[in-house]
Order: C-alpha cells, then structure tokens, then sequence
C-alpha cells in the first residue's frame, strides 16, 4: 500500500471513504493535518524521510512552525 | 542448559543513521555499550540468537495486528525500506526447525502467530549491524505499536514461555530484547526523554524485580515514558525468560539528538 501511495496516491485515496478534508491532507501529504487526524507518527515519520523531507524540517512542520 | 544470554538494548534509528548528530559524550557511551555487548554475546557462545523486537508497521497493520509473532523462515530480509537508518540491506540466516519448536512450546502456554515472510525493520537490524554478528536469528515480533498490544503481564508470560520451551533443547541459546526506552517517536514531542522512568524501570530490570512494573496503568505509561515506552514489553519478556536474574547496565543515556532514553543492559543466567 505504500508503493502505491507513492506511485498512484490519486487513484488509492478514492478506494477508500475518506472525508474531503482527509483526501486533500494525503494528497499534499500536509503531515500537521494528518498527524492531528490522528495518522500514526511512525507512518508519518517515515513517509517524510521517503518524501525527502529532513527530519528536523518533518518536526517543524508538526510543529507549526514552518517557515 | 540452554538459556545462554539474556540482554537488551535500544535501537533508534539515529544511532546509525545519524550516529555524529548528537554530542560524542552522549553517543559515545552508547557505541562502547553495544561494543561491550557484542563481547558478552560471543562470550556466551550461543548457536542461535533469537531478537525480540517491536513491530513498526514493518510486517503488520491496522487490518491484521498481532500481539506476538515468530518468524520461523530460513532467511529473512533486512532492513526494510527505511534509508533513514543507513544499514546495507542483506540476507539474515534464520533457523527454522528451532523457530518451529519454540512457537509450538510457547503456544502451550500464551497464544502467537509464525510467519514464513518476515522483513526486519531496524528494531531488529540496527542491533545485528552493531553486534556485528552472523549467528542465526530467530525473530518474535512483539505488537507495541497500535490495535491491542498485549498487556505488559502478558509479554511477562511470554518470555516464562519462551524460556520453558529453550531449556527443553540442546541448543545454546541467547535472546536479545530491542527498543525503548522512553520516547515521542517522530511526533512534536520528540527529543523529550523520560529520565526518571528510564532509571526506575532499568533498576527494576537488572535488580530481577521486573514484576513491579507489570501493572503498570498505560495512561501513566504513555506520560512518563510516551508513546514509545510501550517497547518495555520486548526487555519485560527477556526479563521473564531470565526468570529473576539480576544483572547489570552497559549503558543508560538520555540522547535527545536521536530522540530517546538509550540503554544497553545485560542479565546474568543462572543455571542450577
């Protein structure tokens, strides 16, 4: 399932019923948004180190203290 | 006789996969520890290793959680598609019949699942990496991660089990628990670090009264030692399986740098 998030995540997210709001945040991987949905950090964590996001850059995003 | 070593010790994946992040008075301490462990490992001349590690969406998920699972392939492979960690991924020697007879002793007493596909995930490579260590690898997965791990008693149970079924056999046996201690893995509280829990629960370890720790409310758990604590249950079913030895710390370290309380302690197998 994650190599198809990665390939295909447009496709994937309609399989399953996810609210508006909860497609958008997969579709821009909005890490804050899914973690505050409750999407598990060891999801999450991995994902962004996959994305290429650095870990610290990851946990400001978290944070809300982006820039 | 065939318990030969008992031991446990953390595996953030920082401590390979950003090993010069944190200061060297604080990482230093934990690669001496994992060098002094791999000296007690090969001390103990054991046939077979067998890994108690955490799952980390690895193997399971939200469709299908177990509480305990033993891999009982011939070869796996590790590590998983986790870069972070910067570990060559390779083929780890597994050992099947063995596997096969500890899931049937264990599960006379506390229920698991096998598995003839496991992938290792750090929980497991990062230890074997540092150890340096070629010896077979028997892993059990332990669930301290999501759905409905098994309580804290019920690891207890599992490592009493796992130990009946080893003195069974001939074979020189050590077993290595990974993880813990306390962190908020990759959430805003990372790089918080529950000190004082740490220290009590690895007092309790090496001083063989890990029972003081078995009822431990998962509320209480979670705010002193975060969501990661829970992978106190991998050191509980090593401390069960050494059935009240004491023993001693290689190391404890705070490293916030790779966001968890880090520790490497070993128990000391008595044998009548």
């Amino acid at each position: 399932m994650f190599d198809r998030f990665l390939r295909e995540r447009e496709t994937l997210i309609t399989e399953y019923r996810l609210t508006e709001e909860e497609q958008r945040a997969l579709l821009e991987t909005d890490f804050r948004s899914l973690y505050e949905m409750g999407v598990h950090s060891l999801l999450l964590g991995p994902l962004a180190a996959t994305l290429g996001v650095s870990f610290p850059d990851y946990l400001a995003i978290l944070r809300g203290n982006q820039t | 006789m065939s318990l030969v070593g008992a031991f446990a010790a953390s595996h953030a994946p920082g401590i390979t996969g950003r090993p010069n992040l944190p200061p060297v008075s604080e990482s230093e301490p934990i690669f001496r520890a994992y060098e002094d462990l791999r000296i007690q490992l090969e001390a103990a001349r054991p046939d077979v290793l067998v890994v108690v590690s955490p799952e980390h969406w690895a193997n399971f998920f939200l469709d299908n959680m177990p509480s305990f699972c033993i891999g009982i392939a011939d070869e796996f492979l590790g590590p998983t598609d986790e870069k972070f960690v910067n570990i060559p991924r390779r083929r780890i020697r597994g050992h099947a019949r063995l596997a096969r007879v500890l899931a049937e002793g264990i599960t006379e007493e506390v229920d698991l699942s096998t598995s003839l596909e496991m992938a290792f995930d750090h929980g497991v490579m990062l230890p074997l990496h540092l150890l340096r260590t070629e010896l077979p690898v028997i892993p059990i997965i332990v669930n301290c991660l999501a759905g409905m791990p098994a309580p804290l008693h019920r690891c207890y149970a599992l490592g009493v089990a796992l130990r009946r079924t080893v003195d069974r056999w001939p074979e020189r046996v050590a077993l290595l628990g990974t993880g813990g201690l306390s962190h908020w893995p990759a959430m805003p509280e990372s790089g918080q670090i529950g000190i004082d829990f740490d220290r009590r629960f690895l007092d309790a370890f090496v001083n063989g009264r890990i029972e003081s720790f078995l009822r431990y409310p998962k509320e209480k758990l979670e705010a002193e030692a975060g969501p990661g604590g829970h992978e106190i249950r991998t050191w509980i079913t090593i401390a069960a399986a050494a059935n009240g030895a004491s023993g001693f710390l290689l190391a404890y370290q705070p490293v916030p740098a790779w966001s968890t309380g880090c520790a490497v302690a070993v128990l000391e197998i008595k044998h009548r």
